[in-house]
């Protein structure tokens, strides 16, 4: 990878496209009427508000010093409302870049401030289309949450990999979150490769109190930061890029799946792997412990939402189910929210609902780590259960999980089955 | 943590009417009002209208060189929007006992309220399990009436059963022996703060000694709250580090250790981001054992003086803002 002082910026544009499996949709949206219009949604994060977009496009370029710049139309005025109006939570950019297709150079009086002040230019001449995810990355501010989503949009743009890499099996017959889009799955992990190298290299620069205001043991310093930017540099020179994803003793690796450079890049994805796929780990050890055996023949499931988890955990469990031959008996899914992870959680269970039947009926329960509100749920998870087993795959906050964990226990007794999820740690020798 | 620390959204006073709401930013000079507008528009919420007022008296405003609109005495605003005192009293005070319990969900809703849009707020509170809390808690049938209010929602909550108060904080029982489990913590600031908030746990519940149960990981962090504990003497402590035993995980062992060093009364207090499969495995055991031990987590809680608030708006000073410290709670 050559060093080079300036290469032009990579612009990703929101798709517009939306084609889940037909059926699906159409008593999903029935039952969610108002928070979709049509199909076509922008997929915003404060409490997963969605607007239907006009005619306009939105891009969001990314430079090599992590930078982005938001290229929004003037004629989109709603939309431009709509993302204004809550700038602390969403297209958290650097720049605004405000287009006109019939020219002139006066902003129309009634846009914001910020589009005021927005530069007039004109739209990037390329562009490559990704799903609203990989767009969320790339737009998303510097806080730990944004991190979160940045890596959930590697992740879902390597679904497919990721199954294939740990389980050994064929790719799921299901779609990934990308391809309800009918995103190219190339540029989806390149768009979101390119979010995240350039946001981890831009927060690299933020300063110790804005990590220690997040008032959480979670959150890490950004590492490799040396990585992440040789993997923009080059992301941004070449403009493609082929990822796969293998298993070197036990660990989920990333590598090149192409010839040219590859040894450097490889390097580089190898630094970043444990960062962006090490927690998926933990699906080796569910699926060992449901093939060990669950009894019942109807099942439940719970699944804790935690603020690191997105579509691809969803698309983890549904193939996990199918792999084992269990897909006829789990009757529903409930995906715990917190009110940290309840806008990810929102839209990973709208994908489940719309694509994964192997998780049956899917239901996103909003819950939070407070004692009183864990054990109201376990009650209520019990009281759904019936006669069936539950199995609970427990992540989140720590108050949460272990109230659950307990009152789910002796709610249900051996009808509760807990599983971590967490990778398996080595037994000792 | 936009969700769950308030101070980024911090308003003095949000008045919620039928189909809006507008905060009141209160100064105690008239010529300090519009400092803060900024704030507002981080926060997004400049398209609200903002009232600013000011705790000094009408004269003053003639010193104001750039007058908002909406600047007005203190007194005067207090007189037409808080009304009765004693109603506010009891206002404050029902919500600053379920906020206790309920902090985290608060806060949440407390945003659904502010920035959820009409539909996303009306699939939310028709959503089965928050409409069981809101039959269950009365601090959540607030919110919600409060949130079909503002959103012009059809409100279902006048035609459910009366909602509980919440069981405010309970006293701990008294134990002998706090044994912590603390992982890693990523941080130096959290070992203090763990550490004062398990000397408070020990002080409540008087407890004898603490015992620091750790990995070869997390030791150093289990070092530092030590270096606080035994620093400030009021309670014994000592640190315990788990090792991989043969033929069982390191989960496995760690929780064989925890349950090995509760004898009579004690107490098993988890820290921070412990392993999800010591979770797991703490509660099996714990549903195996005939004689059980407390179990307790770590979680940020308000600390809200009711009549500090309604002193505070008496007097027409809002400078403080609301403090959040670690607590203990008991399952």
């Amino acid at each position: 990878m050559s060093s080079s002082s300036s290469v032009a910026p990579l612009a990703l544009k929101l798709v517009r496209r939306f084609s889940p499996k037909e059926k699906r949709l159409e008593g999903l949206l029935a039952k969610l009427k108002g928070l979709t219009s049509g199909a076509q949604w922008v997929f915003l994060q404060t409490h997963g508000m969605w607007t239907a977009g006009t005619e306009g496009e939105l891009i969001v370029e990314i430079t090599q010093n992590g930078e982005t710049t938001l290229h929004i139309h003037h004629d989109d005025y709603a939309l431009v409302k709509a993302l204004e109006s809550v700038p602390l939570f969403h297209f958290a950019v650097d720049r605004l870049a405000v287009h006109k297709s019939g020219g002139g150079g006066v902003s129309p009086w009634g846009v914001h401030i910020r589009v005021k002040r927005g530069e007039l230019a004109q739209p990037p001449s390329e562009s490559i289309e990704v799903s609203p995810l990989a767009f969320l990355a790339a737009t998303a501010g510097l806080h730990r949450l944004a991190r979160s989503y940045r890596l959930q949009a590697v992740q879902s743009s390597l679904s497919k990999e990721i199954t294939a890499a740990l389980f050994g099996a064929c790719a799921s017959r299901y779609k990934a979150f990308h391809e309800l889009y009918c995103v190219c799955e190339c540029d989806e992990v390149l768009g979101a490769l390119a979010a995240l190298a350039a946001r981890t290299v831009k927060a690299s620069r933020m300063p110790e109190e804005a990590l220690a205001a997040e008032l959480t043991t979670a959150r890490e310093p950004p590492r490799n930061i040396c990585a992440y930017r040789c993997l923009l540099e080059h992301l941004l020179q070449r403009r493609k890029l082929e990822v796969g994803v293998r298993r070197v003793e036990g660990r989920l690796q990333l590598y090149s799946k192409s010839g040219e450079g590859s040894s450097q890049l490889n390097e580089v994805l190898q630094a970043i792997s444990r960062e962006v796929l090490g927690r998926l780990e933990a699906y080796q050890r569910v699926l060992e412990e449901l093939k060990g055996g669950v009894r019942g023949n109807e099942l439940k499931l719970a699944v804790g939402f935690s603020e690191q988890m997105g579509p691809c955990d969803l698309y983890l469990i549904a193939s996990i189910v199918e792999l084992i031959g269990l897909s006829g008996r789990v009757e529903a899914t409930y995906v715990l929210a917190t009110p940290l992870s309840y806008p990810m959680a929102a839209v990973s269970s709208l994908y489940a609902a719309l694509e994964l039947e192997a998780l049956g009926h899917v239901e996103l329960v909003l819950a939070s780590e407070d004692e009183a509100v864990s054990k109201a749920l376990a009650e209520h998870l019990a009281d759904r259960a019936e006669k069936s087993t539950l199995v609970y795959l427990a992540a989140g906050p720590t108050p949460q999980v272990l109230a659950l964990s307990v009152e789910l226990k002796r709610h249900l007794g051996d009808r509760a089955v807990l599983i971590p999820l967490a990778p398996r740690p080595a037994a000792a020798t | 943590m936009v969700y769950s620390n308030p101070r980024i959204a911090e308003v003095d006073l949000l008045v919620i009417f039928e189909g809006g709401y507008a905060c009141v930013e209160l100064k105690r000079r008239a010529s300090n009002a519009a400092e803060d507008s900024l704030k507002y528009f981080v926060a997004g919420l400049a398209q609200q209208p903002v009232f600013y007022a000011h705790g000094g008296s009408q004269s003053e405003l003639g010193t104001v060189h750039h007058p908002t609109p909406f600047l007005v005495p203190w007194e005067k605003l207090r007189q037409q929007l808080v009304g009765d005192e004693s109603q506010l009293r009891s206002y404050v005070e029902s919500v600053a006992e379920g906020r206790g319990e309920l902090f985290s969900l608060d806060n949440f809703l407390r945003l659904l309220l502010v920035y959820g849009s009409p539909s996303v707020c009306e699939a939310l509170l028709s959503s089965p399990f928050l409409s069981k809390l809101s039959e269950k808690f009365q601090l959540v049938k607030t919110r919600f009436s409060q949130t079909c209010a503002v959103k012009l929602i059809p409100c279902k909550s006048d035609s459910q059963r009366q909602a509980q108060g919440a069981s405010g904080d309970r006293a701990p029982e008294r134990v002998e022996r706090i044994v912590a489990v603390i992982p890693t913590l990523n941080s130096e600031v959290y070992q203090k703060l763990v550490a004062e908030a398990i000397e408070r746990y020990a002080s409540s519940a008087s407890a004898r000694e603490v015992i620091l149960t750790c990995t070869r990981r997390s030791e150093r962090d289990a070092l530092g709250i030590l270096e606080v504990l035994e620093k400030s003497g009021r309670v014994q402590a000592y640190k315990k580090v788990v090792e991989g035993e043969r033929g069982k995980d390191l989960e496995e062992s760690w929780v064989e250790r925890i349950f090995e060093l509760c004898e009579t009364s004690c107490a098993v207090l988890f820290v921070g981001e412990v392993p999800k499969g010591v979770l797991t495995k703490s509660a099996e055991s714990f549903a195996r054992r005939e004689r059980k031990p407390k179990l307790a987590a770590l979680v940020w809680k308000p600390k809200l003086k009711p009549e500090s608030v309604v002193e505070c708006l008496r007097a027409g000073d809002l400078t403080k803002t609301e403090e959040v410290t670690l607590g203990v709670v008991e399952l």
